[in-house]
């Protein structure tokens, strides 16, 4: 069974017809330009955004879902996250648990410990480089034990240490028989970590398909209009533009 | 020190309590006044306690809760540490009904409770008018149609002032609208306690989402929690929580404002865990301050709210000039 299964998905002018699945175990990459219209399919996965058409999450219509219990199955990291106060860290993770209701203390511990944010528990989240910060994100989520992780860029803002550090750990987070579902701007890390890619443009699919087929030198020079070189053969693969 | 901070001031509170029944003009026995008033044996210390002075510190008491509450509830919800009570927009409406009973002399059945009813009956108008006008529970605009109702009522409120029927009129209401817990009777108590109750249960039920939203809007929705509903919910409570406050006691200024700020340290930041213990410093404070307004000489009166603002003013100025070495 699909974790998420998307029919005829539109979004006013910005989505249309986007009919997708999200299959247990893997990293499913969306790719596009700017305003392609990423941020939106992602938010309405998470309920954040009105749509038509049919989202099915483990085989169930979304509407029929509660909202605190779709909210235990999908977990939601967000492009940008500013922190109105300067809660602790501890603190931050523990809204992860806010679908459950509850503040498990083991279940924040292991998700603080399996994103080695723990040693920084009781440190204010303002004091933290935006490395740290994006790891602290991803705990809170973890906390929360989904299914599935939608993710928007989660590694945009980050240098090469930390983007490598948060794509295992999603990676690690579907090999453990959960999915991943994020949007991606590092061609190169998209190709290491997804096993499938989703090519958006202004709001429609283009290409959809396993890794290799989709990320083509000739599929993306189209997309981004810029010729790109496309290694996927070496190890890591290696896509970057001519 | 978290979990310090709760029992403090409610330690402090029943200090400040005690402090105020026994400050005043005449000096009397604080437990002997209480135990006869509350036998029913009016004796004339009986009399100082029940009939003045417990009624003033409750309502002292209520106002600041009141007002505490709110400030951190709004601050909470807009993510903001400068959103204060007033933003709600039924401070102005409670103020312009009450105005209405000096000016048109209405709701004189209600006799000394009339600036009261009308105050409650302004802010209640004012919160439908900023419901209907703004359509839906998005803070943000909640707020900005808050503060277009709110000026509206300022300006009516002005247009009032300005073709006062004379001038005892005037200077009655402006007298009130300076805020003040004094001549106020357990009467005023029966109408601010329920709103008061009913006001923070709304707020407290939404503990939840005033922590998921330090996080922003979209992941506390993303975490299940009703944004919109649960925003309405809380500009319902503080809606009626400070009109209430308003109607029976004016306009008391900064302590919305700033208690959440004193608080904020010590609870970790969090949103929240800042209600109750800012419910319980409004309490204290706005008791406080009426105690020194008391400890002034007879016949020079400084109104409640003028105290609290030039109070308030500076400490103010202190946290703009904080936040301004983090800029400059």
């Amino acid at each position: 069974m699909d974790m998420i299964s998307l029919s005829n998905l539109s979004v006013d002018s910005r989505l249309s017809n986007i009919s997708l699945n999200l299959k247990r175990g893997e990293i499913l990459g969306i790719i596009g330009p700017n305003g392609a219209g990423k941020s939106t399919l992602l938010k309405s996965v998470v309920g954040v955004e009105n749509y038509t058409g049919e989202i099915k999450i483990l085989g169930e219509i979304f509407s029929s879902y509660k909202p605190k219990q779709r909210a235990r199955l999908v977990g939601y990291l967000p492009q940008t996250i500013e922190s109105a106060w300067s809660l602790k860290v501890e603190d931050v993770v523990a809204l992860g648990r806010t679908p459950w209701g509850d503040e498990h203390r083991e279940k924040i511990e292991a998700a603080m410990a399996l994103t080695d944010v723990a040693r920084f528990a009781n440190r204010n989240i303002s004091e933290l480089s935006g490395g740290e910060r994006a790891r602290v994100w991803l705990a809170r989520v973890f906390a929360g034990e989904p299914q599935v992780i939608v993710a928007d860029e989660p590694i945009s803002s980050l240098d090469i240490h930390y983007q490598i550090e948060v794509m295992e750990m999603l990676k690690q987070f579907s090999e453990s028989g959960h999915s991943v579902m994020v949007a991606i701007h590092d061609l190169s890390l998209a190709a290491r970590y997804c096993q499938r890619i989703i090519l958006l443009e202004r709001g429609e699919i283009i290409a959809v398909g396993p890794t290799k087929q989709t990320l083509t030198g000739e599929t993306l020079s189209k997309l981004f209009q810029i010729s790109v070189h496309c290694d996927l053969e070496s190890n890591p693969p290696i896509i970057l533009p001519k | 020190m978290e979990r310090l901070v709760q029992p403090l001031l409610i330690i402090f509170l029943f200090i400040v309590f005690w402090v105020s029944l026994a400050t005043g003009s005449t000096s009397v026995s604080v437990t002997s006044g209480l135990l006869d008033w509350l036998g029913n044996d009016l004796t004339e210390q009986a009399l100082i306690i029940g009939e003045i002075r417990l009624p003033r510190t409750l309502i002292a008491l209520a106002v600041g809760a009141a007002l505490g509450l709110s400030g951190a509830a709004l601050q909470g919800l807009l993510r903001n540490p400068l959103a204060d009570p007033s933003l709600v927009g039924a401070s102005q409406g409670a103020a312009l009904g009450a105005a209405t009973v000096f000016y048109f002399g209405l709701f004189s059945a209600f006799g000394a409770l009339a600036t009261t009813v009308a105050g409650l009956l302004g802010a209640v108008i004012a919160l439908f008018l900023i419901m209907g006008l703004a359509g839906t529970g998005r803070p943000a605009l909640v707020i900005m149609a808050g503060l277009a109702i709110s000026t509206l009522a300022g300006a009516i409120l002005a247009m009032v002032l300005n073709f006062a029927p004379n001038p005892y009129a005037m200077q009655e209401l402006v007298f009130w609208l300076l805020g003040s817990v004094s001549n106020r009777s357990m009467d005023n108590l029966t109408i601010l306690l329920p709103a008061l109750l009913v006001g923070s249960i709304l707020v407290l039920t939404q503990k939840k989402l005033l922590a998921g939203l330090s996080l922003g809007e979209q992941i506390a929705e993303s975490m299940g929690l009703a944004v919109n509903r649960g925003s309405r919910i809380i500009i319902l409570g503080t809606a009626i929580l400070v009109g209430s406050a308003v109607s029976v006691a004016g306009a008391i200024g900064f302590v919305g404002l700033l208690v959440p700020h004193l608080l904020r340290p010590f609870v970790a930041y969090r949103p929240d865990k800042l209600l109750l213990p800012s419910a319980l410093l409004g309490a204290i404070l706005v008791c406080v301050a009426d105690i020194m307004v008391r400890g002034l000489p007879i016949g020079r009166e400084l109104k409640l709210g003028v105290l609290t603002s030039l109070i308030g003013a500076p400490f103010f100025v202190w946290l703009v000039w904080k936040e301004r070495k983090r800029w400059i």
